[in-house]
């Protein structure tokens, strides 16, 4: 009998497989790219999409169409992306739109995915990580959306388009875009007795001999810490000459084990080893920090503008990353994306929309009030950024970050990629040997590859 | 049962009542600590040392969340759905126990295997699955799209089998012999005689709906049809998160759960010390 049932089960596992190998799904499912999939050479940019001015979509509709927006973000991010959607929803009464909360940057993922093998997916998007919801589906729409000689394409950071490529195609729209900056406890530092306007770090090495006379003499717990390890770690690798992933030679290979490397991460070990980082406890860090027991921390600038103003914080002030052999910061946040359901109308009205959040005014007020970067250069010397700068001196420095700004193309297992650096991360800071961690986390990230 | 009545009674016994006070101290700490959070201001919240009590005490936290989320919304909500998915669970539960523990018919024990080994299956594996199916349906944004994937539970089932079980056959056989039927026998033998496991099953599977997030957030796209659990999460801000903000949400939302859970602690705890459960 028992053998029966074994052999019962054997075929409708066989089944169930065979099953799923034969269906078509309706829409085009997010397919996952294959690493050694043919890839445009980084050095060379794809050649633009013929221009056509008289695009229909990029003219507006004047019938009437309904949009559904879901957007995953929430507090003051939320509310300012649904006051800037609703402002231009008010301008054009023949839309009518449905906004959506998507739940964080991993639930919406997940919900994204559903609803797009099901060709349920959201007109316009407000996500993380939206290239592999587009590009990597062969989804070309922005691309050819971005020629609309009505958007100024030119006028944001080059770095900051690469932040929205797949294979070197930009196949979404930078929108929330945010930089881990260097803060600093300003009572800790002045007990310490440190001037920063003639000792403000530029290594690393002088960032760690500060840490160790906030923690000697500031009487801090901790002289740093940071509150996403593989962000930070990835900054400090590109500053090192190691740029974390090859893509020369048409497929995504990690590189993240080489010399350069090893030296960043005995420098983080260094941190941990002689007490000056707490050990795998970077969950708290943002929260140490303001209750004043950290020196230096290293955090994401949208901090900036959430702990201005609260004086029931410890006051801090901002300073440029320290480098290696060059300067650089790894770009992260969130993307707007439209997603073609083969209604054309739908996708004016959508591109429409995007075009408005996107404009430089509008995407500067949305930067401005929400912490999170302005991206077109222009904008910098606009009023709205100056008097903000002039309010709160500490924006420049964390602007000025922009100019170094950096990044590559999205593939599919970034996400598996920064979970993989964090474990090696952690395995660094309890003394593991840095050259056997990085190359464990490179065989694990080619094992999911 | 000798020994606990040993430990009650034996006022000596102080290596036994420090590790209660121990336990009882990790258990209900979080708790007073939300409690106590809701009335914070910012600066409580952050301040180093830690601050056991609010420097002073306003219900502005609480006003805060109904300005920032559509609560009484999110709170209906809930309430619907976790009360009808609780008595669609438990009724479909107590048929299939009812079959499994007392009926007779060919390929009962395979059923009952295939449902034992459903519960090794996780919830994250079959969510897109059943995405794929209720959209076939229709029933995407839908009240009926929440409620119905998640009214099969085996392991409610089980909890409920594991009472049936004791229920002696001789007195279904008796019943059978004087005229009751198969329904008959279920509700007038075994559920009077299960009523503290139906119920400890019927918490457990509201607590369970009461706190789904990840499906409701998933198929529903309409404010209208949220529950609480999705405008918990829209007050986690990507950074700086008003953690006084979320305690005052997290109190009002566990108070649902602590009538009902004050309703049936008698029949809870008497069924855990039959059934053994933690």
């Amino acid at each position: 009998m028992k053998k029966l049932i074994a052999l019962l089960l054997a075929l409708v596992m066989v089944l169930g497989l065979a099953a799923c190998g034969a269906s078509e799904p309706e829409a085009p499912a997010p397919e996952a790219p294959k690493a050694d999939a043919p890839a445009a050479p980084e050095a060379e940019a794809p050649a633009a999409p013929e221009v056509d001015e008289n695009n229909p979509l990029y003219t507006m509709p004047t019938e009437n169409v309904s949009l559904q927006v879901w957007y995953a973000v929430s507090g003051v991010t939320g509310e300012k992306f649904e006051a800037l959607v609703k402002e231009w929803n008010a301008a054009h009464p023949n839309v009518t739109i449905e906004l959506s909360y998507a739940g964080s940057y991993a639930d919406a993922a997940e919900k994204i995915s559903a609803n797009l093998l099901t060709n349920t997916a959201p007109d316009v998007a407000l996500i993380s990580a939206a290239p592999l919801y587009t590009g990597a589906r062969e989804d070309w729409t922005i691309e050819t959306l971005i020629e609309d000689p009505a958007f100024d394409k030119n006028g944001i950071y080059e770095g900051v388009w690469k932040y929205a490529q797949f294979q070197n195609r930009i196949c979404a729209l930078p929108y929330g875009i945010s930089v881990p900056v260097l803060y600093y406890n300003k009572d800790i530092i002045e007990a310490a007795g440190i001037d920063l306007a003639t000792e403000a770090p530029k290594s690393w090495d002088d960032l760690y001999a500060l840490a160790e006379r906030a923690v000697k003499d500031g009487g801090a717990t901790y002289g740093f810490d940071v509150n996403d390890v593989p962000w930070l770690f990835k900054s400090m690798l590109n500053q090192n000459g190691n740029s974390i992933i090859d893509t020369s030679s048409g497929s995504v290979e990690p590189v993240y084990n080489d010399a350069a490397a090893v030296e960043v991460g005995q420098f983080w070990q260094k941190l941990t080893a002689n007490g000056l980082m707490p050990v795998d406890q970077h969950g708290n860090a943002d929260k140490s920090f303001q209750a004043g027991q950290t020196a230096f921390l290293v955090s994401s600038s949208v901090r900036l503008a959430r702990w201005a103003g609260n004086t029931e914080i410890a006051d801090f002030g901002c300073l440029p990353m320290p480098s290696f052999a060059q300067e650089s910061v790894a770009l992260g946040g969130n993307h707007l994306v439209c997603f073609p359901n083969g209604d054309d109308a739908k996708l004016a009205a959508a591109w429409d929309l995007l075009k408005f959040l996107m404009g430089e005014e509008k995407h500067t007020e949305f930067a401005i009030e929400t912490g999170y970067l302005p991206i077109y250069a222009s904008a910098m010397e606009s009023d709205y950024v100056k008097n903000a700068i002039a309010e709160d001196g500490r924006r420049q420095t964390v602007y000025d970050y922009m100019a170094n700004s950096w990044s590559y193309w999205h593939f599919d297992e970034m996400g598996t990629m920064d979970s993989i650096l964090g474990s090696v991360m952690s395995e660094i800071e309890n003394g593991a040997d840095v050259q056997e961690a990085l190359n464990d986390g490179i065989d694990q990230l080619l094992d999911e590859m | 049962m000798a020994k606990q009545k040993k430990l009650r009674k034996d006022p000596t016994n102080v290596p036994g009542s420090i590790v209660i006070l121990i336990g009882s101290f990790i258990m209900i700490f979080p708790f007073v600590w939300m409690i106590l959070s809701a009335f914070k201001t910012p600066g409580d919240v952050y301040a180093y040392p830690p601050k056991w009590l609010p420097s002073q005490w306003n219900l502005d936290n609480f006003k805060a969340v109904f300005d920032l989320i559509p609560f009484w919304t999110y709170y209906g909500n809930s309430i619907f759905t976790s009360v009808v998915q609780t008595f669609l669970q438990i009724s479909i539960s107590i048929l299939a126990a009812y079959a499994l523990t007392k009926l007779r018919f060919p390929g009962r024990n395979f059923m009952y295997k295939f449902l034992q080994s459903s519960m090794f299956v996780p919830t994250v594996v079959t969510i897109i699955p059943t995405f794929l199916i209720i959209s076939k349906m229709g029933l995407v944004n839908t009240y009926a799209g929440i409620i119905l994937p998640q009214i099969m539970s085996a392991f409610t089932t089980m909890l409920i089998m594991s009472f049936f079980v004791s229920v002696p056959n001789e007195l279904l056989e008796a019943a059978r012999i004087d005229g009751c039927g198969y329904m008959g026998c279920l509700f007038k033998i075994m559920l009077p005689s299960s009523v503290s496991g139906i119920t400890t099953a019927a918490l457990f599977s509201f607590l369970g709906h009461w706190k789904s997030y990840q499906w409701p957030l998933i198929v529903t796209n309409s404010t209208k049809l949220r529950t609480l659990p999705i405008g918990l999460k829209y007050l986690v801000q990507e950074s700086s998160s008003e953690y006084q903000v979320m305690m005052a949400a997290a109190v009002l939302t566990v108070v649902p759960v602590l009538i009902v859970y004050s309703i049936y602690e008698k029949q809870l705890v008497k069924s855990i010390t039959l059934t053994g459960i933690k």
